[in-house]
Order: structure tokens, then sequence, then C-alpha cells
């Protein structure tokens, strides 16, 4: 039974609480709402894209902003897509995205590769690790259409699982000046360059996040994206989820004791100013930026 | 009792009377799934009975 009340359980929070539908939707917006609040990720006529990528957890962000903010005029939100050009993935997400969007009346802009780079990822990832090209050509389409579009901020479907795998990921990678770049909320406020990105679902697990997607009607069908299985992510959740069973909170405590030492962490890595790549311009922290040095490598023309 | 798996997309035959006992029978984390017994979400606890419809939803999120 729920704690609350006499009705079937949907949810056992790892102290074991158990929760009915109603009690899980008030448990789960009122986490969202929190971390809204407390990190102060959307502010009084905050302009904000919403990153899409047809997935429960980008719609589960959307759909929750929209209904807080629905009423509030002063609020504006739009959808981001990015079209990768992954066969059997994306271009399946592309269709229920579009209708989401439209049911909501949200305007939705979509952004492809193919348009962009003249090429589909799935043309260039042979002999190479598809994550590595495709992450870093993502962001940096992401950044530069948000500014396109004039939002004040990109919020995207983060999670506590994606946030636990890349500190540990950088830990691992002893890349640990990238972490200085994670929390709910990254960016420097008013930067013409960069636009802030925030992360509403920072402290709600995947698990949680898909029990909300399915229990709205958010998510009809599973879909994964072919590289995903191979990925280095993939096997760094995997061990952390057999850690969390074994050590249930083991990812909210990796999370939150991060969340201690970020501020120091940031503070290390203010040191470096931000310069602009050679090439195109944008913001980097090298002479050439990481999407122009993919590029390069990919021997094909920007 | 048969349990479809959306991941693998697959059909799998199990004996356990519980979620729990089915999940540690297919070898999956109960972090990484939801169970979906008749449309409606359960708990590990939730007794399965003969003529349940069960469907385990990955919450992997597609990359
Ligand atoms: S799993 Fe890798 S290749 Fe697939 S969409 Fe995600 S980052 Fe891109
Ligand atoms: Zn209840
Ligand atoms: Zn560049």
């Amino acid at each position: 039974m729920c704690n609350n009340c006499p009705k079937n359980p949907v949810y056992k929070l790892h102290s074991g609480e158990q929760l009915c539908q109603n009690c899980f939707f008030k448990y789960f917006e009122k986490k969202v709402r929190k971390t809204i609040r407390v990190y102060k990720l959307v502010e009084k006529k905050d302009e904000i894209a919403v990153a899409v990528s047809g997935g429960k957890d980008s719609l589960t962000v959307l759909d929750i902003l929209y209904n807080i903010y629905k009423e509030n005029k002063k609020i504006t939100l739009k959808a981001l897509m990015i079209d990768e050009g992954i066969k059997g993935y994306r271009n399946e997400c592309i269709a229920p995205t579009k209708k989401f969007c439209k049911e909501r009346k949200i305007p939705l802009e979509i952004v492809s590769y193919k348009k962009e780079f003249s090429f589909d990822l799935d043309q260039v990832v042979k002999g190479r690790k598809p994550c590595s090209v495709c992450g870093v050509l993502r962001r940096s389409l992401l950044n530069s259409y948000a500014k396109k579009l004039q939002v004040k901020k990109l919020a995207t479907g983060h999670n506590l699982d994606d946030e636990a795998q890349t500190i540990i990921m950088n830990q691992f990678r002893k890349n640990i000046g990238a972490s200085a770049r994670l929390g709910p909320m990254t960016g420097i406020e008013d930067h013409e360059a960069f636009v802030r990105r925030i992360k509403p679902l920072y402290f709600m697990s995947e698990k949680e996040i898909m029990t909300y997607a399915f229990l709205k009607g958010i998510v009809r069908e599973f879909n994964e994206c072919p590289y995903n299985k191979e990925s280095y992510r993939n096997q760094v959740r995997e061990m952390l989820n057999n850690f969390e069973e074994l050590y249930p909170g083991t990812k909210h405590s990796i999370v939150s004791s991060f969340m201690e030492i970020l501020p120091a962490l940031q503070k290390q890595e203010k040191k470096g100013k931000i310069k602009y790549c050679m090439k195109c311009k944008e913001p980097s922290s090298q002479d050439v930026c990481q999407k122009c040095a993919v590029l390069e490598q990919l021997k094909l023309p920007q | 009792m048969k349990v479809y798996y959306d991941r693998e997309n697959k059909e799998y035959t199990v004996k356990a009377k519980n979620i729990q006992d089915m999940l540690k029978e297919l070898k999956l984390n109960k972090n990484s799934v939801i169970v979906v017994v008749n449309g409606m979400v359960v708990t590990e606890e939730y007794a399965l009975k003969t003529k349940d419809k069960i469907k385990i939803l990955s919450v992997v999120s597609g990359g």
C-alpha cells in the first residue's frame, strides 16, 4: 500500500517509502519545482529553449515546464531538436515530438547534421567512436541555435543517472576540468557566446522519470540509439546500477558530494579565459574548437 | 508465465511469483527497468497472478 493513502503503490523510494500514482506525481513535481527554485533555474521574463530528443527525459522536462509556466505570459518556451541522421532511431522520434509540441502549441525548431554539415552521423561513424563525434557536434549546434532563437537558457533532460555517470567518467578519464562545467545550471550569466544550460531533472533518477513519463502517457514505444550499447557511458551506467542495487542511494551520494566540491572546481577552472575558435569564431578553450577539430578529422568541409 | 521485455523486443517465460524474483531470474537490474502489469506500474513486492499481462520497460535514455 501507498504510505499516505489506501492505494496500490507504483514506486518505492530508496528510503523504502511506497507511493501510489497520485502521491508519486506530487512527489515528482514537488522535487522538480524545488530544484528550479533552489538553483534559480528559471527567473522572471526568461526565454527558454528545451533541447528535445523525443525521449522520456527531454519530453518530461518540456511537459513540466509547460505546465508550470503556461499561464505565465512572461516566460516563453520553445523546443529545439537535433536530427543527427541515425537511421532507425532519431527519424522515428521526429513525428511524435512534432505532435507533442503541436498539442501544446510550443514552437519546434529541427536542425539536422545533413543540412548543417552535409552528412548523416551514420555515414561517418565507421572506425570511430560514434558518441564522441555525435556529442561534440550536437553540443555545438545546440549552442549556436539557442543563440539564433535568442533564448537566455537551454533546458535539457539530464537526470541524476546521467550526472552520476559523467562525474565518474570524468574521474576515470582524468578529465576533472570538464566536471567544473556540470551542475544543475551551467554557463555564465548574460554572456554573448554561451547560452546557459539548465537541468530541471537534475535530482530525478532515470527510473523515476520513466515511471512519470509512462503514467503521464508522455512516452509510448522504446527507442534506443544503435550506438548506445557499445558506449563507455553504458558500461558506467551498468556498473553504477549494480552498486545502487547493493547499496541503495549510491547515485544520490555521488551527485550530492559532487555538489559540495563543485564551487571549488569552478573557481579553479575560471582561471582559463574563454577564447574563440580561429575557424568558426565560436567560444572554445583551445585555438580550434572541438567541433572544428572533429570536422577536420572527418575531412569534411564545414 | 510470459513476460515481454521492450529493450530486447523479446518474450521470456519465468517461474517467479513476484516482481523482485522475476527480475533476478531474468538477470535484470531493478534500477534499469519498470514493470507494468495489466497496464499499471507495480513495485517489486507485487505478487504475480496467472492471468497477468506483464511488460518490462527499460528506463535507459536512448542516446
Ligand atoms: S548514443 Fe551516442 S551516437 Fe547515439 S545519439 Fe547518443 S551520443 Fe549520439
Ligand atoms: Zn498515495
Ligand atoms: Zn570552431
